[in-house]
């Protein structure tokens, strides 16, 4: 068994998304306080959130920092730039170019998708209508997460997914924040696009992109790399996207996020029956956990999972922890701890 | 020959004064009709499609046959998009400013000004349902234009010949 820091020496990753086409969305005072953030800084921020009465915060290195008003990321927030309620609805008008009513479904789930894949979320007074959210009005706080393509991540994993000429049924598992719908994106691009070396030709992939956080779907277009020969279902529910993509584009994989509800089960049984393989992400800490959600537990007890990624967020957002041949194989890819991830 | 060419110089102006006049009700009535259009246009967007506000003005400036009025509604398009510090009835308060609508009455512009206070911020239902009640007084106001300009477009280029003839009378 080959450990992962054996396959990775320097892996080539790309950063996609520049700041500047993050900061294009804000207002332009802003613009200019978050421009004064360096490149070396701005790399690694993954969110920039917004509340009113408090402080400026970016997610700098998974660590929450204070933002100044020239753009310098502070520890106390008594030297941070403070935000007025007028400032969210600006930034709420400026992101939705002042047409709330365009979004109203989105808002209801709590999030938009903008160009380019990054996604605001949004809290606020909720107004229900027969025990459902109708949408959320008197935005209180925002939560811009910037969205980067990690081209390259899955190159070391695609050989344990292929096999005897088809792409293995697949699921990958782990907590929230760790990386799998990144992963699961990169290898959608590549076997949709086909890897030469191994031997993989570029296959047709059905993705049902329930909360557009797959291919960062704006208006339907997909925003972010998910290879030459994908078809993106947006904003579909995974029961009904499935036997749509079934019925109409006879996909060779069908791929989708966080399954683990009690009725995914007879969806993924319809795939595998259709003669169509998949892959799939589902929350879960480790194997033990999964087992410990019905839905899940269902699932790979029926043995409908080849290969089973395990991710963490040990050394960084996407370590390795495992590829697993199924539930009962053997283990097929082991990371060591201490080893650094790339970062995206 | 010289008193000639002044009864004509005066005759002359004022009976293009009195077009002009005559041209403003035209006017008023053109323009009406053309908003009615364009807030036909902007309620499908955003009832049907719900489409973006700088995506339906980009196509309202594609849609209009008068140049200028493309070229507010596309600088509107601009103003809008993502990353505008100006809220939607800013921007609409200064597309309506512009001499382009100067034939319109202030009545008209205040049924105009109240939709931009609404326009963009509230769900579809009720962004259709103000652009309605725009219409509907747009329309009425329309009704009266109509009215007036039957009754005064002849009045005005008959009476700036006329009163060009009486002066030359008097003068002469």
């Amino acid at each position: 068994m080959k450990k992962w820091e054996e396959m990775t020496p320097n892996l080539p990753t790309e950063i996609k998304s520049s700041w500047q086409q993050v900061l294009r969305f804000f207002p332009v005072d802003f613009r200019q306080i978050l421009s004064g953030i360096g490149p070396k800084i701005y790399r690694e921020i993954s969110e920039i959130r917004f509340r009113i009465n408090q402080p400026l915060e970016v997610v700098y290195q998974k660590r929450s920092m204070w933002v100044a008003s020239d753009g310098r990321l502070v520890d106390s927030p008594e030297h941070a730039h403070w935000l007025r309620a007028e400032d969210i609805g600006k930034i709420v008008n400026a992101l939705t170019a002042g047409s709330i009513y365009a979004l109203e479904e989105e808002l209801t789930k709590g999030y938009i998708t903008l160009p380019g894949g990054h996604r605001v979320g949004f809290t606020g007074h909720v107004v229900s209508e027969a025990g459902r959210i109708r949408l959320i009005r008197n935005i209180s706080s925002l939560n811009f997460r910037i969205a980067r393509a990690c081209l390259g991540i899955a190159r070391p994993i695609l050989p344990y997914l292929w096999k005897d000429g088809r792409f293995l049924k697949t699921m990958i598992l782990s907590p929230p924040a760790c990386g799998k719908t990144t992963l699961l994106r990169e290898i959608v691009r590549e076997i949709s696009n086909g890897v030469a070396e191994l031997g993989i030709p570029g296959l047709h992939v059905g993705v049902v992109d329930e909360r557009s956080e797959i291919a960062g779907s704006f208006q339907g277009t997909p925003q972010l790399d998910v290879g030459l020969r994908t078809d993106v279902l947006d904003a579909c529910n995974k029961g009904e996207g499935v036997y749509l993509l079934l019925r109409s584009m006879n996909p060779d994989v069908i791929a989708t996020d966080e399954i683990g509800a009690e009725n995914d089960f007879e969806v993924l049984e319809d795939i595998i029956n259709a003669g169509v393989s998949m892959i799939v992400t589902a929350h879960a800490m480790n194997l033990t956990e999964a087992m410990c959600r019905p839905g899940l537990r269902r699932i790979l007890e029926r043995g409908m999972i080849e290969r089973l990624i395990i991710l963490s967020s040990r050394s960084g957002a996407g370590t390795l922890e495992s590829v697993r041949a199924g539930v009962a194989g053997p283990e097929l890819l082991r990371r060591s701890s201490v080893t650094e991830e790339p970062k995206c | 020959m010289l008193k000639m060419v002044g009864a004509f110089l005066i005759i002359g102006a004022t009976t293009l004064a009195g077009f002009i006049r005559a041209g403003r009700y035209t006017e008023r009535c053109r323009l009406l009709n053309q908003w009615l259009s364009i807030l036909t246009f902007l309620k499908t967007g955003i009832g049907y499609q719900a489409e973006r506000l700088p995506e339906l003005f980009s196509k309202v400036a594609a849609l209009v046959q008068y140049p200028e009025v493309a070229r507010l509604f596309r600088t509107a398009s601009e103003a809008v998009d993502f990353g505008s510090g100006r809220s939607v009835d800013d921007i609409w308060e200064q597309l309506l400013q512009d001499p382009q609508w100067d034939a319109l009455h202030l009545s008209d512009r205040l049924i105009l000004r109240e939709l931009g206070q609404y326009l963009g911020t509230t769900d579809y239902r009720d962004q259709v349902a103000k652009i309605n009640v725009c219409q509907e007084r747009l329309q009425q106001n329309l009704n009266l234009a109509e009215a007036e300009c039957h009754k005064k477009v002849g009045i005005c280029r008959y009476s700036g010949f006329a009163v060009g003839a009486a002066a030359v009378l008097l003068l002469f």
